[in-house]
């Protein structure tokens, strides 16, 4: 089979949105690189077909690889943080970075701290931009249930974010 | 009016995800990565369908030349190194790291002060002890002992400055469900898990293959910096996963730290101990 030069131009044009929607879904860089690529090559697999509508075609491959890790982490346990130190050892400054760069993505994780379902719908309705009726087609749900995920995600989000949001952003209904 | 604000928020939401990942770019070359993956497998399809008396030999092959070389196994290329994901790469170091917990960790911290720090490190299900040494190895300015055992930390410190010494308790709570060892408080340089934390938050990407300490280590940084300047090196070392080198950039500050994980042998754990020298005088706890 000959490369299609298609596919290339696609990969140009697309992939950097596809990672950020990868790395919400999953929110981790690491792995997100990882699902998009396997989202990709599985793309060019069935390129002859996906290529009617290959943005489509990744982001369900995307969203279906995303559930599946989720459900693996899950059976893992959850580590607990450690307690401050009182003869915390200066000059390292180590533990602080990562601690820092999560800081700046706050909306991004308050998004991670969301069960898997309803992280999809927010990722896919706000990031993506898609209607209640793309969103639920491409999750297999109802127009019901995804109206139903995105309120519970939506007022769970208020509650983590009400420090970073103002009054007006974060509002109860 | 409840669909309305959500609707609101979500506009929010969006607004402020696209500005915190404006700088999360896919890796360039991409869709040639995919391209090399996508021939691999249909190489390694072909070939198990084919002739799989050959591909049976290539196995053997390949086995036997990892097992003399200590060299990963693969599809063999030209030379060129294999290309991994930095999720595989963290995958792997984890696992490796997970094989230390039977070994003393040495780290060496590089200020970039031209001071140096020396840490050991040793942990089993009933205590860990850690000790660091500040300047030359042999001749310490100050020597630290931290031990972290049935729920207390007892610290001694030797200033050979000034020939004093000191020693201090305090109570030392781990969280509830976690057990108590083999993990050191986060701020003591070497342990396991604060490179795994590192490692699995640090949201990285993987600048290449480099030679390192003796070496050869796959390189991976820090995606973003937090401001000018402001990023992370990790190495881990090709073939066994371990984190060989870390190293801090902060602006006009950088330091770096080197890892050795050493066996329990008597000689190694006699670093771990710390004894006031005769003369020096007891000062109160600061």
């Amino acid at each position: 089979m000959r490369a299609d030069p298609g596919f290339d131009e696609f990969v140009a044009a697309h992939s950097t949105m596809l990672l950020r929607s990868a790395y919400l879904l999953t929110g981790d860089r690491g792995h997100a690189e990882d699902l998009l690529q396997t989202a990709l090559l599985r793309t060019l697999r069935h390129w002859s077909a996906a290529r009617q509508a290959p943005v489509e075609y990744v982001r369900r491959v995307l969203v279906n690889l995303s559930r599946d890790r989720i459900r693996l982490l899950g059976r893992r346990p959850r580590e607990s943080p450690l307690p401050a130190d009182p003869d915390r050892l200066s000059g390292t400054g180590v533990e602080s970075y990562a601690d820092r760069l999560g800081e700046r993505r706050r909306v991004a994780q308050a998004l991670a701290c969301l069960p898997t379902r309803q992280r999809q719908v927010v990722v896919l309705r706000f990031f993506e931009d898609l209607s209640v009726a793309q969103t639920a087609d491409l999750l297999g749900f109802s127009e019901g249930t995804v109206k139903s995920y995105t309120s519970r995600a939506l007022a769970r989000l208020r509650d983590l974010l009400a420090e970073s949001l103002t009054e007006r952003e974060v509002s109860h209904g | 009016m409840v669909e309305e604000q959500d609707e609101e928020l979500g506009t929010v939401l969006s607004a402020r995800l696209h500005e915190e990942l404006a700088d999360l770019t896919a890796a360039p070359g991409l869709a040639a990565t995919v391209r090399r993956r996508r021939s691999r497998q249909r190489w390694t399809l072909t070939g198990g369908l084919v002739l799989p008396v050959v591909a049976v030999g290539v196995v053997v092959a390949l086995a036997v030349t990892s097992a003399t070389t200590g060299v990963r196994g693969g599809p063999p290329r030209s030379g060129e190194p294999q290309p991994h994901t930095v999720a595989y790469v963290v995958a792997r170091s984890e696992e490796a790291l997970d094989g230390t917990r039977d070994s003393i960790s040495y780290t060496v911290v590089n200020r970039d002060d031209g001071s140096v720090g020396h840490f050991w490190t040793d942990s089993d299900s009933s205590r860990t002890l850690m000790v660091s040494r500040d300047g030359p190895v042999n001749a310490p300015t100050l020597a630290v002992r931290h031990i972290i055992s049935g729920g207390r930390a007892t610290v001694l410190t030797v200033d050979y400055a000034h020939h004093v010494w000191w020693q201090k308790t305090y109570p030392y709570t781990w969280p509830a469900g976690r057990t108590p060892a083999p993990n050191p408080p986060k701020s003591l340089p070497g342990n396991s898990d604060d490179i795994r934390t590192q490692l699995a938050n640090g949201d990285l990407i993987l600048v290449g293959i480099e030679q390192v300490a003796g070496h050869t280590a796959e390189h991976l940084r820090t995606a973003h910096e937090l401001e000018p300047g402001h990023y992370m090196d990790i190495w881990v070392d090709s073939t066994t996963y371990l984190p060989v080198r870390m190293a801090i950039h902060a602006g006009q500050t950088s330091w770096s730290i080197t890892y050795e994980w050493l066996p329990r042998t008597p000689e190694n754990l006699a670093r771990l101990e710390l004894t006031p020298p005769a003369g020096f005088t007891e000062q109160p706890a600061k």
